[in-house]
């Protein structure tokens, strides 16, 4: 892939990636900045990219990493209380958006990929680097803490 | 308002993008370019940074041009000693290509003089001495910035000396790219052995280890304004070569050669469809005296940009003074990585590896203190000459980074069951590291090569 397509395909998913980068960082100057972030990072290397068919999801590792990156360097400066899957009662007087932002990580992003970024399962599971059924296990558990009924894709 | 509407009005809301997000493409080009020259990274070989820490005394009379520029200008005659292991340094010291200093300064009982620099468009060679009544042995820590004070990027120091008072000492400043500046501020902190005066050693100590200078606190800090004759810094050629060839199957172009009083580099480019990163290159040039100009003795001996695995710019000996008419390079051999082989999966409980670079054994993984000890083998190249044979940082199965803080490297010998004797293996070396707070029977290692390439007819390029 060259520079060229890159900068193509970078122009169809940055949307997707601002989405996941709000969502994790809760700010929309934050977001802007890890999507940069993230942009120079996967234009820098993008000859390690082997298969460019994994693009989208390459692109957003790196971006979900910048992310989980700025989160440490907050979590050090203010901490934020991210409430344990067990106090499902604690999830329901927080508006959605707080509510996504203080899940457990690993339900977090799963959520954000899935129904907020618009991925499919196979492509969320390929941008975490888990087996799909793990996906789906979070998921669940995710769309049941949050209150959320959304229909399963086929 | 129920979870759905909420859902989707935070939908609805995420699909508004941010203006700022529409340029995110052309930042990201720009600060690429803008970075990319300052972000390279540098390999020395093991030998020069020997070289740099022992003092060099070598019959420099041996060559009889050498002495007579030495006679010419007998101050030269300690630069001539110094650089004595450095035939591009001791060229230009032939040549009277020097630029003197004498800049001195005394800071809490330890006296720094710069005496001379070598300096070309690319590379700059500070001689310095330190002097002390207390200290026997320093250690000197320089940095460098512009002179107004501006950080400098994209260079690299090397150097030190473990020389006795007054010894001459070298740091070698190597820029990867972007032209030597005007002047610079040199900045030098400085620590003696023993850490203060009380404690200061005798005359009859010596320091062979960092860690003997004591204290985290320099003993003294000196800064010196050094100004470069233009005469020096705008010296250099390049020669646009942009010849392709193929080696080990992968397609090279090599696509210049800069020549410098101090050194040469050859600059390469890889093919896309290339299925292996060059690590490293066997070459040198020959003019039409007969003269060779082989792999660099000092510093830098060849450097890679930080958005790929290869290497794609290799250093040589300077033909600059040899006023040489022809230059044909000649390529024998490299050192690649396949590109399938980036990282490797090893079964530690098994001690088995799905593939090894070559010549490489897996002698030994034992769990030890919640992580493993592993020692692996490889065969030498060159007599007593170490390599890496993998980088510092392994995967575990859920490509989760971590690194190893160092490994050893040492004659390799192996226990025979049958004897129940250690065997010595004379032309093998062992490498051994840690993987500590690893409790996992698999790791995916990262090989620094994965076969080394000789060829039997040379890559023949005319430079010149």
């Amino acid at each position: 892939m060259d520079e060229n397509e890159f900068a193509a395909r970078t122009e169809r998913l940055k949307a997707r990636l601002y989405r996941i980068a709000f969502l994790y960082l809760g700010s929309e100057n934050m977001a802007v900045d890890a999507v940069d972030e993230a942009v120079y990072r996967g234009l820098k290397a993008l000859k390690k990219l082997r298969r460019p068919e994994y693009f989208d999801t390459w692109m957003t590792r790196i971006l979900i990493n910048e992310c989980k990156k700025e989160l440490r360097r907050r979590k050090r400066e203010q901490p934020l209380d991210v409430l344990p899957e067990t106090a499902a009662e604690e999830f329901d007087p927080l508006p959605l958006r707080e509510a996504v932002r203080r899940l457990p990580p690993q339900l977090r992003e799963v959520v954000i990929l899935r129904y907020f970024a618009g991925y499919t399962l196979a492509q969320a599971a390929e941008s975490l680097g888990i087996p799909q059924g793990t996906a789906v296990t979070r998921q669940r558990r995710a769309l049941s803490i949050l209150k959320l009924e959304i229909c399963e894709e086929a | 308002m129920d979870r759905m509407e909420e859902y989707n009005m935070l939908l609805n809301e995420l699909g508004n993008t941010p203006r700022a997000v529409d340029d995110t493409v052309v930042r990201a080009k720009a600060r690429l370019k803008s970075r990319s020259r300052f972000y390279r990274f540098f390999t020395f070989p093991a030998s020069s940074l020997a070289a740099f820490f022992i003092a060099f005394v070598i019959a420099v009379n041996l060559s009889v041009p050498f002495a007579r520029a030495c006679g010419r200008l007998p101050l030269l005659q300690k630069l001539a000693e110094a650089v004595a292991f450095s035939p591009s340094l001791s060229a230009a010291v032939e040549n009277e290509y020097v630029q003197p200093v004498g800049l001195e300064k005394t800071v809490n009982k330890i006296t720094m003089r710069v005496e001379y620099v070598i300096v070309d468009q690319m590379q700059l060679n500070i001689f310095y001495t330190l002097n002390s009544p207390v200290y026997t042995n320093m250690d000197a820590a320089p940095s460098i910035s512009l002179a107004n004070g501006t950080p400098l990027n994209g260079y690299s120091i090397a150097g030190g000396c473990n020389a006795k008072n007054g010894g001459l000492c070298c740091f070698t400043v190597d820029f990867a790219d972007g032209n030597m500046p005007e002047g610079i501020i040199l900045t030098c902190k400085v620590r003696g052995k023993g850490g203060d005066y009380a404690s200061a050693p005798t005359m009859a100590d010596t320091v062979s280890k960092p860690e003997e200078y004591a204290g985290t606190e320099p003993a003294s800090v000196f800064t010196f304004s050094l100004a470069f004759d233009p005469y020096f810094t705008s010296k250099g050629e390049i020669i646009t070569l942009n010849k392709s060839f193929i080696l080990g199957g992968q397609r090279l172009k090599a696509t210049e050669v800069e020549i410098y009083p101090t050194h040469v580099r050859l600059n390469l480019e890889d093919d896309k469809g290339d299925t292996a990163w060059l690590k490293s290159l066997v070459y040198y040039l020959e003019d039409e005296k007969g003269n060779r100009f082989e792999r660099i003795s000092n510093g830098v001996i060849a450097t890679g940009s930080a958005d790929s695995p290869m290497m794609n710019s290799f250093r040589l000996e300077s033909s600059f003074f040899s006023k040489s008419k022809k230059l044909t390079l000649y390529i024998t051999g490299a050192v690649l990585l396949d590109k399938n082989m980036e990282r490797v999966k090893v079964d530690l409980a098994h001690k088995a590896a799905s593939a090894l670079p070559e010549g490489v054994t897996f002698d030994e993984a034992v769990r030890k203190g919640g992580g493993w000890d592993l020692a692996f083998s490889g065969i030498y190249h060159k007599k007593d000459e170490f390599y890496q044979l993998f980088y510092t940082d392994y995967y575990d199965g859920d490509g989760k980074k971590r690194s190893y803080e160092g490994f050893s490297s040492t004659t390799a010998r192996f226990w025979d069951k049958k004897t129940q004797k250690y065997v010595e293996k004379p032309d093998a070396f062992q490498v051994c590291f840690k993987l500590t707070d690893y409790p996992y029977d698999t790791v995916y290692l990262c090989p620094a090569f994965s076969r080394v390439v000789t060829l039997d007819q040379p890559v023949v390029i005319k430079v010149k």
